[in-house]
């Protein structure tokens, strides 16, 4: 046998030894029709959970508390049984599989460290469970130090870290195992400001690097925009909408979606649509808006011309630029300013006159506008959503986009 | 030895298909096991028959167990190894089938012991009985915990073996573990593990903060090294031969009550339960009777989300600013969701006499919802 065989051998081996491995090692997780029904609970937690993860992709769960987020990674994890449905890691089915079975490493934001032990051992205990060798212990727990920058902390019990520095230990517990499966849920909320931005990029940077799936949940749109290569938004359940951030952000498939996703919040006027001098014109108190053409179409296929429905349109979408207020006579509105959040870069304005509720702006820092005064805005109408009132469905959505 | 993990290994080393075979004795010996008349020695513990080696693993009942491999996919030298593996595994589980039988019988002693103790109701300090006092360890200060595996197959012999590893390794020294009813274990750790986990500057922290931490990681320990999600509880450390089967009973309660009315958690500690055990005395009509009486008609209003609020809000001592963080959601947020539910009963939870109204009202509304 020549050498390279026999060290293909040996990685195989201690595949199948140390996690039970007899496949081909891909990491994909498929969650098949999985619903979770808790006994004499009358609504599922989780209704028909239908979604393929790829190999080496970062999801992020997110959604409302209660959504049902935490409940499908604890269904992937095994700590939760399956109510219906089949979940399968790579090509095995794993129902029924315990969760050290599972190739997986959880980081949770519940997940204890172990008391007695310090947080060098803390760190080695999985490895060591399943007889690693000392000295691969070694480099691996120093290197997840490194990482975390918890090397001066490898000596101290749990009891004498602050909040951040267990989870980041928690963290390191489940780095050092190099599993097939990432599960965390909420690992930064412990986290303050400045190193939850740090962390959030290493665990991004680690992804890349393990070249490993990542399950993540979190209630944090910022970490699921930046982190996630697609998004899964739930409610009651329900999956809302999964797709890459830039595709939920721009092309939300309901107005739950679009209202969740986006900070300040895509703003919803409710109104009418009818057909005035050949364009398809939207009416609110204070609003009149003419649709763009190639919308304009799609409303008029879809029979909502005269009816009610709800636009929605996000904060930085409505301009201020006397450049664009010339270039888009027909979308000019006149509001009054209520507050103006000045973030130094960017100002929020809050408005009142446009609909009837407040309408938020994102204007740029320097625009010099102060509360109490009018102003004159622009919606730049091609960025505008709208939404039927009853099913609250996008109407312009495109599942193919 | 678990020779069906020797066989999944042989096979993954040797990739070639490794089996577990019976045979009657007959059949052992046709295949050539016997020893040959006028022979001197042992009789062979592996022969080869139709392109297969078997080897002898043990007898039972009259049936040999053999372990088979396809002797052409074999050199002369994995064939000599694998011989040996076989018999070396062989020989130590004779060596420890002997310490096996003194384990079982100390195991079979306490659980006899506690279950008559639990059975006559007497949960008192007594005399141990003569089979209790003959064990040393017993006498020796104990960490006592329960463990209730949900998803546990029901304490075999394996279950038993495994989880005495993971425990030895995980405390770092050897514990008691005694399996008890279905799924149910009893752990004695030394009592220095409490110290232990204080650290450098033992102090300050209570033996109820140090059970619990100890509880906090055995519990997560378990739920990823073992057969996931188990309900864990742990009492003050005790000297087993005098006080086992009363301290084993409280911590029972504990679990059995703490798994009907408080959901979602699994470290259940007899002293943070006080009022659960006294709820769980009061019949389930009375229990209807009362939510119906406390939530008036506002039944449909408790969903998920108001739940989990009140639940948060009262485990966070009603403090508003830390049940917004922990939930995730604005100050305000939870304020608007706290005058809804004062809306809907009339029930402020900001003020101490209805806040306790509405936390027994809830844990027995949870409860009678299930049953």
């Amino acid at each position: 046998m020549c050498a390279w065989s026999l060290s293909f051998a040996w990685v195989k081996m201690r595949l199948y030894l140390n996690f039970g491995l007899g496949g081909n090692g891909m990491a994909s997780v498929r969650l098949s029709h999985i619903y979770k029904i808790y006994p004499g609970s009358e609504q599922p937690a989780v209704v028909d959970f239908d979604l393929e993860i790829k190999d080496k992709e970062f999801l992020v769960l997110v959604g409302p508390s209660g959504c049902g987020k935490s409940t499908t990674l604890r269904m992937i994890a095994g700590l939760e049984e399956i109510s219906k449905g089949e979940l399968y890691i790579g090509d095995r089915l794993v129902n029924d599989v315990a969760p050290k079975d599972r190739d997986i490493a959880m980081v949770f934001q519940s997940y204890a460290l172990y008391p007695h032990m310090n947080v060098y051992q803390n760190m080695a205990f999985g490895l060591k469970l399943r007889k690693f060798k000392k000295a691969e212990i070694d480099a691996r727990v120093r290197e997840a130090a490194r990482i975390l920058d918890i090397e001066h902390l490898l000596d101290r019990k749990p009891k004498a870290l602050s909040g951040g520095q267990r989870q980041r230990v928690a963290l390191g517990r489940a780095i050092v195992r190099e599993p097939q499966v990432f599960l965390m849920d909420e690992p930064l909320s412990n986290l303050d400001a400045k190193l939850r931005v740090q962390m959030r990029a290493e665990i991004a940077k680690l992804h890349k690097r393990l070249e490993t799936t990542v399950v993540y949940v979190t209630h944090d749109q910022t970490e699921a925009m930046t982190m996630g290569d697609r998004i899964v938004i739930m409610k009651d359940g329900y999956i809302q909408q999964a797709a890459s951030p830039t595709e939920v952000y721009s092309n939300p498939k309901n107005l739950f979606v679009a209202g969740f996703i986006g900070s300040p919040a895509m703003n919803f006027i409710n109104g009418e649509l009818f057909e005035e001098g050949g364009n398809v014109s939207f009416k609110a108190p204070g609003l009149h808006l003419t649709i763009p053409e190639g919308k304009a179409k799609i409303l008029r296929d879809k029979g909502y011309v005269g009816k009610e429905v709800i636009l929605g349109v996000r904060p930085e979408d409505i301009h201020q630029e006397p450049i664009f207020l010339e270039a888009s006579p027909a979308s000019v509105v006149n509001a009054l300013i209520e507050v103006a959040e000045n973030l130094g870069h960017e100002m929020y304005l809050y408005l009142n006159g446009i609909g009837t509720q407040t309408t938020i702006a994102r204007v740029d820092g320097r625009a010099g506008l102060t509360e109490g005064t009018n102003v004159k805005l622009a919606i730049d109408m091609n960025k505008i959503h709208i939404f039927d009132k009853d099913t609250e469905e996008a109407v312009f959505y495109n599942a193919t986009a | 030895m678990n020779v069906e993990r020797l066989r999944a290994k042989l096979e993954s080393i040797l990739q070639s298909p490794v089996r577990l075979e019976w045979k009657t004795v007959p059949e052992w010996n046709a295949l050539g096991g016997a020893k040959r008349p006028g022979e001197s020695g042992r009789a062979p513990a592996a022969v080869e028959a139709d392109g297969t080696l078997y080897i002898r693993l043990g007898q039972s009942g009259g049936r040999v167990r053999v372990l088979c491999a396809d002797s052409k996919a074999l050199s002369e030298s994995e064939r000599k190894l694998l011989e040996m593996v076989v018999e070396t595994a062989g020989e130590a589980e004779q060596k420890s089938a002997f310490q096996r039988d003194e384990a079982g019988q100390f195991i079979r002693d306490v659980r006899h012991w506690i279950e008559e103790q639990a059975q006559t109701g007497s949960y008192g300090e007594h005399d141990p009985p003569e089979a209790i006092a003959a064990y040393p360890a017993l006498y020796a200060p104990k960490v006592p915990m329960l463990l209730y595996g949900e998803h546990a197959s029901g304490g075999g012999k394996q279950d038993y073996a495994e989880l005495k590893r993971l425990l030895a390794s995980f405390f770092d020294t050897d514990v008691l573990l005694i399996p008890l009813l279905d799924k149910e274990w009893l752990i004695l750790a030394p009592e220095s593990l409490l110290s232990e986990a204080d650290g450098e500057d033992n102090g300050g922290e209570s033996y109820e903060e140090a059970l619990d931490s100890l509880c906090q990681g055995l519990q997560t320990m378990l739920s990823s090294e073992w057969v996931g999600e188990c309900h864990v509880s742990a009492y003050y450390p005790i000297v087993p031969a005098r006080s086992l089967p009363a301290t084993v009973m409280r911590m029972r309660d504990a679990i059995r009550i703490g798994r009907l009315q408080r959901y979602g958690r699994y470290i259940h500690l007899p002293w943070r339960m006080y009022l659960d055990q006294l709820l769980h005395l009061v019949p389930t009509s009375e229990k209807r009777n009362f939510v119906a009486q406390v939530f008036k008609r506002a039944d449909p209003f408790l969903d998920n989300e108001m739940m989990s609020t009140l639940e948060t809000f009262f485990e966070l001592d009603c403090n508003v600013s830390e049940t917004a963080k922990r939930l995730f959601i604005h100050r305000n947020t939870l304020l608007y969701r706290l005058d809804k539910f004062k809306q809907e009963t009339g029930l402020d939870v900001r003020s101490f006499n209805q806040a306790v109204l509405v936390r027994i009202a809830l844990q027995l509304y949870k409860v009678t919802k299930r049953t």
